[in-house]
């Protein structure tokens, strides 16, 4: 049984001229334990799929189905229910809340998912690197740090599901990639499914599988890891060769015409 | 939506504050032309003498040297009326009311203001007071009984008259205004000499018209001397009455009880108009001031691009500058034109002329007024609008884009909450997150409450001071005033007609060289017991013993403060010609300025046993004619108490209006904070919801973080309160109406209470804002 089910999801924004189908009629089925990168150009869509297994937003058609069971999308409170239930969220900008310390952060979701546990929220923080932190303040941290911490926030209540946003795109590439490895243990520790949205085609080798979009449609669905950073790296020599081929041909054609 | 708001709370507070100003200023104003123009048509006296009745001769005789004074005698006497046929005819029931009498003679000077009917009354004739006629309707032609001295006779109303000595309508022995337990009319001297038994001719009074309107001392202002070259005059009549044998007093216009109850009015409302106009004007700058600040870091990110694009700092300077105007001139306009509309200025001219029932209601717009309020608004709202337009010009593009401005909280603040839930340490940090706003914010909210609170305040002491003067302190039901010689007699009816009586002495004294008078009672019993018929509320020092010399006296709190004496101090004051010492052994609180002292003292120095007495009566027991015809005038608790609890209740609808509008404002500034909070806290109310707080959870919050500046606002609004009402009462108290200060703690938890209130009943918009937020709207505006 998938644990996330799409089936025809479109989503429409504005109407007569002003439409725009971000999303449209896409089916996608992931399974427990995943990891998947989704990529594409911007306008893709990409952003209102995550927004929409977060319940942060609702599908203009076709349903949304979590454990077999249909998210609810015209309650804003039950919603909000499910993703306190469900998903843990990272955002690009970390979304800290200033006014508490990295530790305090951790709590408040355990906190609004009823489950309090101090030892748990300080062991999250070891786990991504931020022992001994626990009482600075956001505007005391580093952006790697801070990026940290919202990563142990969204593991805090140990959610099904972990949804990031280009959750990377505000650190420099040797940080993403601490950060990056610091949620890919912990999620795959936890056996929980995560879901994060980049642009970095070098994060895809942290996926276990890779879906990319355009135009709302699902273009790709390919496996990730490093099998993935080979294709890839397979489609750009063929983009080189496929591109230089074009140049020979482009100066023998050049060539022809000034010999006459 | 919020901006839009915004704008309206800021509009509304200006709008507000020059309504009020525009109003409050130009009544005072006609008020003030008012006064002068009836004291100018019915030639207010501006010096009377007044002594025991007499032949008129010795009165006159005190003008003759003066050929440019103009001179009237007059008998005036304390009575009493029956309206019984009047009112049955009316079929209804009503009973003898204190009066006064005043007979006429040339009628030139302090003379009547004709409303209907001759102003001429001849034998069996007078003319009422328009005050009783409007209030009983008392109708020309009606007959009405009064009774003066030893006489009773039934008289016909021939006029209605007002006059400037009862403009202010009060009783003898109260300070407001009763229309309807007391009469004023208005005789012929000789036929009211008549009816009392006094030979023809006899008089006790001297108006005396100088030329001008020379100025007189005002008894609040101790140490400056107004009236010199009236007091030249005074002190010569005085001399002059003294060579000539007579022990009266001499009284300019701060001696006659309604000019100058009417002045002290004025006065009150000419110095607090401009307090409140200015506390308005900061309450709404400091709004200004704080919502500027506001949309200048809401466009903190345009500044920064117009910035880098080379935009100077003086140019965005220059824009913010212009925003308070923008904002100040419709505000202003709008107030000045409900100013002058007939919610304004009239209505208020109106209701005050209507609730003291005086007849010329002169309704005029001052344009020198109102610009004055309109520019000055302006000017003030605009000087309030430069810091912030300052920050403007000098935040720098790296700044804004680095978002360096995140602070880390305060460490105090960080080790008290630390121990708290996360939710709730976070609702109390974000609370003092920014102390210079808070701080700012509750400036502005416990100024707005000085209006509310302060009135509130002041009433309650108002309230308590007399109710515990006329009610608690009170035991006796019936006090008759009598001529000393028909103290036995008295006595002996207080003996057959009363469960028990007490008989006191009641007389005048007034501080040496000055025209301070004081009411000196002797009393049987002094005591602190509340089983006597006056129970004395000492709040320093001891009760006076008997017989001793000096005389030991109590002097009443007003009295101790405004002359600056002090418990154990010997002091001299006058009482006719005489010069007394008494030694005060303590102070108590009482409405009247008052010396009190042991009956057998007082007798030794006014030479009489006793001119007044108290009594309780049982059920079938009452006042009846047997008293009547002994005294000069009898007073009842009751009626008292009722024309007390009349002015309270005619009060109450000005009362509220000034709480309505107290209130607007205090709720006003409360909710464009509370706004402003929201607007501040959009992305982390946003990712507290993504991250799945519910909306009750998030109603927490915003309720800890309401109820906190609920709690701290009311506490410094009970503090400014309490500051206004010290204010108010040192700039309201007079020789006449002392005002003591004092904290109600009811007002004060009430006060607490409504500021809190008004602060938790803003979460539900929030709570509401919130609902409709769309979350991926306020997240992605964070992150662009």
């Amino acid at each position: 049984m998938a644990l996330i089910e799409l089936k025809g999801v479109t989503r429409i924004y504005g109407e007569g001229e002003t439409e725009v189908r971000a999303l449209d009629g896409i089916d996608l089925s992931i399974e427990r334990g995943e990891i998947i990168a989704l990529l594409g150009p911007s306008g893709s869509g990409k952003t209102t799929l995550l927004n929409i297994i977060a319940a942060l937003d609702t599908p203009t058609e076709g349903e949304y189905f979590f454990e077999s069971e249909e998210v609810p999308s015209n309650n804003v409170e039950s919603m909000t229910t499910f993703r306190r239930e469900n998903i843990g969220y990272i955002f690009q900008f970390f979304n800290l809340l200033g006014d508490l310390t990295a530790l305090e952060n951790v709590m408040l979701v355990q906190e609004l998912a009823g489950v309090e546990d101090k030892e748990l929220a300080i062991s999250q923080l070891k786990e991504v690197g931020l022992e001994g932190l626990e009482d600075r303040f956001p505007a005391q941290m580093s952006g790697g740090q801070r990026q940290r911490v919202a990563i142990a926030r969204s593991l805090a209540k140990k959610p099904n599901i972990i949804l990031g946003d280009e959750l990377t795109g505000n650190l420099d590439t040797e940080t993403s990639s601490q950060v990056m490895d610091s949620l890919i243990d912990t999620c795959r520790d936890g056996d929980m499914t995560t879901i994060f949205v980049t642009h970095d085609t070098s994060l895809t080798r942290f996926a276990t599988r890779v879906v990319n979009l355009d135009s709302g449609h699902v273009v790709s669905d390919e496996p990730g890891g490093l099998a993935s950073i080979a294709g890839q790296a397979r489609t750009a020599v063929k983009d080189i060769t496929k591109g230089a081929k074009n140049i020979v041909e482009s100066i023998k054609d050049a060539a022809k015409d000034i010999i006459g | 939506m919020r901006t839009k708001i915004r704008v309206i709370t800021v509009t509304l507070l200006i709008t507000l504050t020059v309504y009020l100003g525009v109003t409050m200023s130009e009544f005072s104003r006609n008020m003030n032309s008012v006064y002068d123009d009836f004291y100018s048509e019915t030639n207010l006296a501006d010096i009377m003498v007044i002594d025991e009745h007499q032949d008129g001769d010795n009165f006159t005789a005190l003008c003759e040297a003066h050929s440019d004074w103009n001179c009237e005698i007059r008998l005036s006497l304390r009575g009493e009326a029956n309206m019984s046929s009047y009112c049955s005819a009316r079929k209804a029931e009503c009973d003898w009311i204190q009066s006064l009498w005043h007979g006429m003679t040339t009628n030139e000077i302090s003379s009547l203001h004709p409303v209907q009917g001759s102003m001429e009354p001849t034998a069996g004739e007078m003319v009422i007071d328009a005050h009783v006629a409007n209030s009983h309707n008392v109708q020309i032609g009606d007959m009405m009984e009064i009774a003066a001295g030893d006489g009773m006779v039934e008289l016909e109303v021939i006029g209605i008259a007002y006059n400037p000595l009862h403009l202010w309508y009060m009783p003898e022995g109260s300070l407001f205004p009763d229309n309807e337990n007391f009469i004023v009319g208005y005789l012929d001297s000789n036929t009211l000499a008549e009816i009392a038994g006094f030979a023809p001719g006899t008089m006790n009074e001297l108006h005396i018209d100088l030329p001008g309107t020379p100025d007189f001392d005002i008894a609040s202002t101790y140490d400056v001397d107004e009236g010199e070259e009236l007091n030249l005059v005074r002190e010569g009549v005085l001399s002059d009455m003294r060579d000539k044998g007579m022990e009266g007093e001499v009284v300019d216009r701060s001696g006659m009880k309604s000019p100058e109850m009417l002045r002290i009015d004025l006065e009150g409302s000419q110095k607090t108009t401009p307090f409140i106009l200015i506390l308005l004007l900061v309450i709404s700058g400091l709004v200004i001031a704080v919502s500027i600040d506001r949309l200048v870091k809401s466009q903190a990110r345009e500044i920064a691009v117009l910035r880098t694009i080379g935009t100077s700092g003086k140019d965005i300077r220059n824009i913010y500058m212009l925003v308070p105007l923008v904002l100040g001139i419709p505000g202003v306009t709008l107030g000045i034109l409900m100013g002058v509309s007939p919610i304004g200025t009239k209505a208020l001219t109106e209701f005050y002329f209507s609730f003291f029932d005086m007849p010329i209601v002169t309704i005029h717009h001052y344009l020198d007024l109102i610009f004055m309020i309109g520019a000055g608004s302006l000017l003030l709202i605009f000087l309030f609008g430069i810091r912030p337009a300052i920050r403007a010009s000098k935040l720098q593009p790296l700044d804004v884009f680095g978002q360096s401005s995140e602070k880390a909280p305060g460490r105090l603040l960080t080790k008290f909450t630390r121990s708290l839930s996360p939710g709730l340490g976070f609702a109390m940090r974000s609370t003092f997150r920014k102390p210079g706003r808070l701080v700012v914010t509750l400036l502005a909210l416990s100024l707005s409450m000085v209006i509310l609170g302060g009135m509130m305040m002041m009433m309650a002491v108002f309230t308590n001071v007399f109710e515990e003067g006329l009610d608690e302190q009170v035991n006796w039901e019936a006090q008759a005033m009598i001529w000393p010689d028909n103290a036995d007699v008295a006595e002996s009816w207080a003996q057959n007609n009363s469960s028990s009586y007490e008989m006191f002495i009641a007389d005048n004294g007034n501080e040496i060289d000055e025209d301070r008078i004081f009411s000196l009672y002797g009393l049987d019993e002094i005591t602190t017991a509340d089983d006597q018929m006056v129970r004395i509320n000492l709040i320093d020092g001891t009760l006076p013993i008997a017989g001793n010399v000096p005389p030991q006296v109590l002097i009443d709190e007003g009295m101790a403060i405004l002359l600056g004496w002090d418990v154990g101090d010997v002091v001299k004051f006058e009482i006719g010609a005489s010069e007394i010492e008494v030694e005060v052994t303590g102070t108590i609180q009482e409405i009247e300025r008052m010396m009190i002292f042991h009956r057998t003292d007082l007798s030794q120095i006014v030479d009489y046993d006793a001119n007044g007495v108290r009594m309780t009566f049982s059920e079938e027991q009452s006042v009846n004619d047997g008293l009547r015809e002994v005294s000069i005038m009898i007073i009842e608790k009751e009626t008292l108490i009722d024309g007390f609890n009349k002015l309270l209740k005619q009060q109450a609808g000005a009362m509220q209006a000034m709480y309505v509008i107290g209130g607007i404002l205090a709720i006003t500034v409360l909710f464009n904070t509370l706004l402003m909070n929201l607007a501040e806290r959009d992305t982390e109310l946003a990712t507290l919801r993504v991250l799945g707080a519910s909306r009750m959870r998030l109603a927490l919050i915003l309720t800890v973080e309401h109820s906190f500046i609920g709690l701290i606002g009311g506490i410094t609004g009970v503090l400014a309160s309490i500051a206004m009402m010290g204010a108010m009462a040192s700039m309201m108290t007079t020789w006449e109406f002392y005002i003591p200060m004092a904290i109600d703690y009811i007002v004060s938890l009430k006060v607490i209470a409504f500021v809190l209130l008004a602060s938790i009943l803003t979460t539900p918009i929030g709570i509401w804002r919130i609902g409709r937020m769309d979350l991926l709207e306020v997240v992605a505006r964070h992150e662009r």
